[in-house]
């Protein structure tokens, strides 16, 4: 049901993460990200893991609704997963269903299915931290900042931040909408899930249209609104809260420069990944 | 004490699209609204009164006569943003005017655009969230509140900006009996309690009941202009403009219709009671 | 038998996160043949809920919804043909409109039900002529209606469908007064003509009071009262207590009743008129 999307959703709170400077926030999280993607090793993948279970834990934030993002993406990761299984035939052979065929389940395989699944747990597991400790203003405010360079090459960065601002406010609105245009079609008749092509075409249509009336019409009402409140290009805007950098910053920067150390470490060097685990190479 | 003059329309004629031929939305209309003053504007749809509130606050400028704001003409552009800071506008539909997804966050969007520093942002926020009763709140996702939360949130947004007057364009339109007693009481307040002028334009004539004065519009004409207990004894007039009339009027309506002779200007239900029970006695006796 | 019945419903939204809740709490009641049910409740007492089980678009996570004795949601198709059986117009249904013409827009419910084309023809025309929308704006976009003009047409689209049961979801919402008329006008008309069943989901006690037989009020998810609107005016504390209003004309004869002058009851305004106009001719001839 669409009312269940819980990604974008900010809730409030005083934690270690909330209090962190939002741009110092994105910045880890691309930094993550990065170090993410050079892991080579089991070992460096579970310090990565327990970084970003780590930081759950210190943000307080349910772990319910950590669950309740991952579960949306439980058929990607399984599909991943099987893909990776069927075509990776590198290691030992663990079962052979078909004789005559060349297709195999091999420890590569699962290895490297196992790995795809961590990392993309602990991907979606710290992205997801994000956006539930930082509201939506403050998130591009800090892009709007660390984008604003750009404003030399001409590009309307504050603009972009606004549509942006507003996108994010919309979509639970536009989501709302999307659910009761539908039931009402619905209880019409409308074959939304089930009927032919043509038939779901023609319902679909029944939705689309009044979606898309509706948001020309709050478009129209929100720019005037806008104005009325006095915003014109937006260029010379003062902020409510200043960004500030803290030592909560720092310490953040400097824990996740010693697991990105140690992950590097690890990865790529011999005698460490020789001591510690097996290389897994996808 | 003389009061000045803070909103002052003159001969205001406007037009939507001129070109399809269409009836003008205002024909000429002419008031004023003095500081402090609590007016009432009354019509139905399509009657001209949202294109009131619009031409008030620069967002339209008039064909033809004048609309001054505070002594400056909304023609002169080089005045409008003075004019929008000292006129704000509520509009109907909470869930199109707010622009952040946090309260609080909304609510700084006026202060911001006007660039003041920081500190002061943060305390007319406070302030401003508090007039309105939403302070709690502040924190909170601005999709999870009620109609009427929304609503007194908008309020927020606009008086942050401390304007001197603010109209409320249906403001109660879309909200349940209980979210409009609560943003009456809300409007009723920051005119009572901080000195704020207030232009409640509306089809319900039961809010006009709390104004100084009313304003009844009826095709682009004012109909009507008065204290409510004047305006409010034309029952027939206002019903055939298709105006929400309140049920005792609508009632005594209905008995002079019988013969029974009660008189036109009962506002309230105690009232009503009453001039009933004297006509009883002095049947009666 | 009554024509729909609810037995023990219940329906939650959001289990097992923080924004749960109990949208629709152990709720009973029927509806006969040829009635005029009213559904009363402020924002969020879960009338939308509610009334999306009736048809079957959502599905009761405990009871039952009997149509003509037999439950709605036997199986998929049976829980699907509900939808056209009993008709569900929703709050703002104008919002809703996106046929090139208002004629198309109200034949989509009749063409999902498969109907043939002389039928449809024939319902479109029928549902037109019930909400008092003219024909020659039959071949307009329904964007191009006015706004009582839209409301109707949408409602026309449900009646086209010709249900056994007719819902109506705050259909006087966002209206002015001529347009409140026209819409009460229209279900009154619907129902001396089709003899039909009505369910008016609304949060005005003198909507209620005007077009009920019956009324239901639904306070936080549970039904709190439920009787003529006689009965249910005559407890205005129970009333207040969960936030609703009798109707001012029942307050202004309980006031009078109040002050020592026998009085019979009223809770429309015709009917307030009618009493006390006679209490005060009754009082001259004395």
């Amino acid at each position: 049901m669409i009312k269940d999307i819980t990604i974008g959703q900010f809730f409030p709170g005083q934690s270690f993460i909330h209090k962190l400077d939002p741009r110092a926030k994105i910045v880890l999280l691309i930094v993550y990200i990065v170090t993410l993607f050079l892991c080579k090793s089991f070992f460096s993948l579970a310090l990565m893991l327990a970084f970003a279970i780590t930081a759950v834990l210190l943000s307080r934030v349910s772990p319910k609704m950590i669950w309740k993002s991952m579960k949306a993406i439980v058929i990607l990761l399984v599909f991943t997963a099987v893909l990776q299984i069927v075509y990776n035939d590198k290691g030992d052979v663990l079962w052979k269903p078909f004789e005559n065929s060349s297709f195999a389940v091999t420890t590569g395989g699962v290895y490297a299915a196992v790995f795809l699944i961590v990392r993309i747990c602990a991907l979606i597991l710290l992205t997801s931290l994000l956006t539930y400790t930082t509201s939506a203003t403050l998130l591009t405010d800090a892009i709007e900042k660390l984008l604003s360079p750009l404003k030399l090459l001409r590009i309307p960065v504050h603009s972009l931040a606004m549509m942006m601002t507003i996108a994010l406010r919309f979509i639970p609105t536009l989501l709302r909408e999307i659910d009761i245009i539908m039931s009402a079609q619905k209880a019409r008749g409308a074959m939304l899930d089930s009927g032919g092509l043509g038939q779901r075409l023609k319902a679909l249509t029944s939705v689309f249209v009044p979606l898309l009336v509706s948001s020309f019409r709050r478009a129209a009402e929100l720019a005037t609104a806008m104005e009325c409140r006095c915003y014109t290009d937006g260029a010379n805007r003062t902020r409510m809260r200043r960004m500030r950098f803290t030592w909560r910053d720092l310490v953040a920067a400097l824990t996740l420069a010693a697991f990105a150390a140690a992950v590097i470490f690890t990865s790529f060097y011999p005698i460490a990944q020789t001591l510690i685990f097996q290389p897994v190479i996808t | 004490m003389e009061r000045k003059d803070l909103l002052s329309f003159q001969q205001v004629r406007f037009t939507y699209d001129e070109e399809a031929g269409t009836r003008p939305a205002l024909q000429g209309i002419s008031f004023t609204v003095k500081e402090g003053e609590f007016l009432c504007m009354l019509g139905h749809n399509g009657s001209g009164k949202s294109t009131v509130a619009k031409l008030a606050n620069a967002l339209l400028v008039p064909d033809s006569g004048t609309v001054l704001v505070d002594g400056a003409d909304t023609k002169d552009p080089e005045k409008q943003l003075e004019i929008r800071k000292t006129v704000g506008i509520v509009f109907q539909n909470p869930d199109n005017q707010i622009v952040a997804s946090i309260v609080e966050e909304d609510v700084a969007f006026g202060p911001e655009n006007l660039c003041l520093p920081p500190e002061e942002i943060r305390r007319r926020v406070d302030d401003a969230l508090k007039a309105v009763d939403m302070y709690d709140y502040r924190l909170q996702e601005t999709y999870c509140l009620s109609g009427g939360q929304k609503q007194r949130v908008a309020i927020a947004g606009m008086i942050a900006m401390r304007p001197k007057c603010v109209i409320f364009d249906e403001p109660t339109a879309m909200l349940d009996p209980k979210g409009r007693r609560s943003i009456l009481g809300t409007i009723k307040a920051l005119n009572r309690d901080f000195g704020l002028t207030v232009v409640l334009i509306t089809h319900f004539m039961e809010e006009a009941a709390a104004a100084d004065r009313v304003i009844v519009l009826d095709d682009g004409k004012i109909l009507l202009e008065g204290s409510p207990r004047e305006v409010f004894s034309h029952t027939d007039t206002l019903v055939s403009s298709g105006l929400e009339v309140p049920d005792t009027a609508k009632l005594c309506y209905e008995l002079n219709r019988r013969g029974v002779p009660m008189p036109a200007d009962v506002l309230t239900e105690d009232e009503f009671t009453g001039a009933f029970l004297k006509l009883l006695k002095e049947n009666g006796a | 038998m009554p024509i729909l019945e609810a037995k023990g419903i219940s329906f939650g939204y959001g289990h097992h996160t923080p924004f749960e809740k109990q949208a629709v709490r152990n709720v009973s009641f029927s509806v006969e043949k040829g009635e005029c049910l009213a559904v009363i409740g402020h924002t969020g007492s879960g009338k939308s809920t509610l009334m999306q089980m009736l048809n079957g678009l959502l599905k009761p996570e405990e009871g039952q919804v009997l149509l003509n004795g037999e439950d709605i949601n036997r199986s998929k198709k049976t829980a699907a043909a509900a939808r056209f059986r009993v008709g569900l117009c929703f709050q703002y249904p104008e919002y809703q409109l996106f046929g090139e013409t208002s004629a198309e827009d109200i034949a989509f419910g009749p063409k999902n039900m498969g109907l043939a084309a002389d039928e449809i023809r024939r319902r479109v025309k029928d549902a037109a002529s019930i909400v008092g929308l003219p024909e020659e704006k039959l071949s307009v976009s329904p964007f191009d209606l006015s706004g009582g003009q839209k409301r109707r047409c949408a409602i026309a689209g449900v009646i086209a469908m010709e249900p056994e049961i007719l819902i109506l979801d705050e259909p006087i919402a966002g209206l002015d007064p001529a347009g409140r008329e026209e819409i009460l006008d229209l279900i009154r008309r619907y129902r001396a003509e089709n003899g039909a069943t009505v369910i008016i989901v609304t949060h005005s006690m003198e909507t209620a009071a005007e077009i009920a037989d019956r009324v239901l009020v639904l306070d936080r998810g549970s039904v709190a009262l439920t009787g003529t609107p006689a009965e249910i005016f005559s407890d205005p504390e129970k009333l207040n207590s969960i936030g609703l209003d009798v109707p001012s004309f029942t307050r202004i004869i309980a006031a009078i009743r109040k002050a020592g002058v026998p009085v019979e009851d009223a809770y429309t305004l015709s009917a307030a008129a009618d009493v006390l106009s006679s209490l005060w001719k009754g009082g001259r001839a004395t």
